[in-house]
């Protein structure tokens, strides 16, 4: 699998429409492990009194991320579906700083891969989440060809 | 179906239940939210289905609005400690609808379950169980 095919991924998925909507970035994708970025936005806030944001806006960033992260743990691109995402809420999520994240694939065989992810504010110390996934392999990813 | 009375108000002040689409809802068995149909919460374009993180999010703000339910919708908003998303269908672009149960609320902690569907609540596409800091 060349460099520019994980580009490619990366491309779709920021540009799906919640992810661009709210502005997403995976910045950086190869085989098995991956980064994330998300600036902060006032429409993601959960609670207005203590301005922190939703902690919704985490998970999907992580769901994101650690799905991304899945599609390229094989030898090459694959389609993969959400069997179940763990999520443990570490820290509040400031409303007014950005979101930061990675993940890896810790194992995968031919049906499952099982990734887990991180997500944190300032700096990588200060850890806001960690997810835990698993993720059914549904074949070869097929990439649009325009004909 | 009306707005649900006591924490219809309280939702709606939230910007990201804004954002995406939540409505806090009353039926005969109480408090139902609803995830309405929006192009901006689409994962999948292939198959037209809802991003993941939305109908994770949209869970957990269930969730969290069944706890205030029952604790009363003066109390202070419950911490989210953890959360276990189960997918189990696709979420395709249409209206989403979730319920949920307070299993057990303790002095300091709260486990909620809930269950989302679209057309059937027969057919659930997603369910969470999660943990709350009530204290």
């Amino acid at each position: 699998m060349s460099k520019n095919q994980y580009d490619h991924i990366r491309d779709i998925i920021n540009s799906l429409p919640h992810c661009k909507k709210i502005g997403l970035h995976v910045s950086a994708l190869e085989q098995g492990r991956g980064k994330v970025e998300l600036q902060p936005n006032p429409a993601f806030i959960g609670n207005v009194e203590k301005n922190l944001m939703h902690s919704a806006i985490v998970t999907t960033l992580l769901d994101t991320l650690c799905g991304a992260v899945a599609s390229s743990a094989y030898d090459e691109i694959k389609t993969v579906a959400t069997l179940d995402l763990r999520l443990d809420h570490l820290n509040r999520l400031q409303g007014d700083k950005p979101l930061l994240g990675r993940a890896e694939c810790f194992h995968y065989n031919n049906d499952v891969a099982y990734i887990r992810g991180w997500a944190w504010q300032d700096n990588e110390e200060n850890l806001v989440a960690k997810a835990t996934g698993s993720f059914m392999n549904n074949g070869p990813f097929a990439l649009k060809v325009e004909q | 179906m009306k707005p649900h009375k006591r924490l219809c108000a309280r939702n709606d002040e939230v910007p990201y239940a804004q954002m995406v689409g939540i409505e806090l809802l009353e039926d005969d068995q109480g408090l139902l939210c609803l995830l309405k149909e929006n192009y901006d919460n689409i994962g999948n374009e292939i198959i037209g289905a809802i991003h993941g993180g939305v109908i994770g999010g949209f869970l957990e703000h269930a969730a969290s609005f069944h706890l205030l339910d029952e604790l009363g919708a003066e109390a202070s908003p419950p911490k989210i400690v953890n959360l276990s998303i189960d997918y189990l269908r696709p979420a395709l672009h249409k209206p989403t609808y979730a319920r949920g149960i307070v299993v057990k609320q303790g002095k300091r902690i709260a486990n909620v379950r809930v269950h989302a569907w679209q057309e059937d609540e027969n057919r659930p596409v997603a369910c969470a169980h999660a943990h709350f800091l009530i204290a």
